[in-house]
């Protein structure tokens, strides 16, 4: 259960943060998403 | 499409090629390395067969049995208990390659804390494995973590209580083992690894505890045999007799008030003869520059020449370094001379052991030469 509400948690960031970085439109504000994007998804792939 | 979409899907497409990268590395530290098990194995069985609470987590380890079916003594050796340290490892790998039991039975767990195994410290940018060149082409062995893998017990609470005594540490030291015995079934996974550990002791009625390590080289109990009050006569006529051969050793007590650590809790709370022997390794202190895998095998760092010129470490280092070799063929002599006094003072429980490698041959020949090349 606990797992499932984890993966959730992390699943509605990640949505966010990709919406967002669609409707950025500075460069560099954009690559300040990546650097919440890229741990995120990184625990995602390594949740057991 | 609008200038910024692209660059956004452009930016999707380097993070996620990025997340693929280093998960794809990360996981690979899950791969144990092949061992090569000489003919004397009798069998090989998992550490969760003497606590089933291990079953299943990546505490469980592999213990190899070696019984010569003749009546004698029970050892068991342990390597990996710190995965950093890997003489203790290469050790435990290279007697499950070669020897052969006469008297008595050998128990092997070469890789003590496995969870250890599956990760390496942050922010040290340690080597994920090293090579050791064999015979026909070259063998990997993994390079870990002193602790257990956080993934596998967390969080560290902020000072760890020592179970049953109470004693205060730091709290990552709660997922070290050499901290966590006696252990406990319903602790951390680290505590039920020696929980386990004390179980497969008592019900396989093992005689004597060998537990193999590596210390940094400012570290004062270094190139030492730690042992405990039942067995600190057998300790010192082994150094002794490793003085004649050449090898200088310190022999340390196991200090009565230190908890946690296999020599100590082995024999207080078991009744057997309980040793930990250190060698002298250069890539787990604080002084080296950067680590490669090359500097894991050659035990060679220039900060530690300059370090040992301002006679800031605890063992002499010499222009070679101190390689894999001589810290092996150290840990494989002094494993042969305990055996030999050992089967002098307690004959009704002799283990006598033959094809251990020799500590000349070794440094001749290099650790390769002594690992099994099966499968090439």
């Amino acid at each position: 259960m606990l797992k499932l509400i984890y993966v959730l948690i992390t699943t509605i960031f990640l949505v966010l943060i990709v919406v967002d970085l669609f409707q950025e439109k500075n460069w560099k504000r954009q690559l300040t998403n990546v650097i919440v994007l890229i741990p995120l998804v990184l625990r995602v792939l390594l949740i057991k | 499409m609008k200038k910024h979409t692209i660059k956004a899907s452009l930016i999707l497409i380097i993070s996620l090629v990025i997340c693929l990268i280093s998960t794809r590395s990360f996981l690979k530290m899950r791969q144990p390395e092949p061992i090569f098990p000489g003919k004397s194995l009798s069998r090989i069985a998992m550490l969760s067969e003497y606590f089933p609470g291990l079953k299943g987590s990546r505490g469980d380890t592999e213990v190899y049995f070696f019984d010569s079916e003749t009546p004698g003594g029970t050892t068991l050796i342990l390597g990996g208990t710190h995965s950093n340290e890997p003489a203790g490892f290469i050790t435990a790998v290279c007697l499950i390659e070669n020897i052969k039991i006469k008297q008595g039975r050998v128990i092997i767990i070469p890789r003590a804390n496995n969870s250890a195994f599956t990760h390496n410290d942050p922010q040290e940018a340690n080597p994920q494995q090293f090579v050791i060149q064999t015979k026909k082409g070259e063998r990997w062995f993994r390079f870990g973590s002193r602790s257990t893998n956080p993934i596998d017990q967390w969080p560290d609470p902020e000072v760890y209580l020592h179970h049953p005594s109470g004693q205060r540490l730091s709290g990552s030291e709660t997922r070290n083992l050499n901290r966590s015995y006696p252990g406990r079934p319903d602790g951390s996974l680290t505590e039920k690894v020696a929980y386990a550990i004390m179980q497969m002791i008592k019900q396989e009625q093992v005689n004597i505890g060998i537990d193999l390590h590596e210390a940094s080289l400012e570290y004062p109990v270094i190139n030492a045999i730690v042992a405990h009050p039942l067995v600190f006569e057998l300790a010192a006529e082994t150094v002794m007799n490793l003085e004649l051969e050449g090898l200088n050793y310190n022999l340390e007590p196991s200090p009565q008030r230190f908890r946690g650590l296999s020599h100590r809790e082995w024999g207080d709370h078991l009744g057997i003869a309980a040793i930990l022997m250190e060698s002298a390794n250069t890539v787990q202190g604080r002084y080296h520059g950067r680590l490669t895998d090359d500097v894991v095998s050659s035990g060679k760092d220039r900060f530690y020449q300059e370090a040992a010129q301002h006679n800031l470490l605890e063992v002499e280092y010499p222009e070679q370094g101190i390689p894999l070799k001589l810290r092996v063929g150290r840990h494989l002599t002094a494993l042969k001379n305990i055996f030999q006094v050992w089967n002098d003072y307690y004959p009704d429980q002799a283990i006598v052991i033959e094809n251990i490698p020799d500590f000349q041959d070794m440094q001749e020949k290099d650790v390769g030469a002594f690992l099994n090349d099966a499968g090439k």
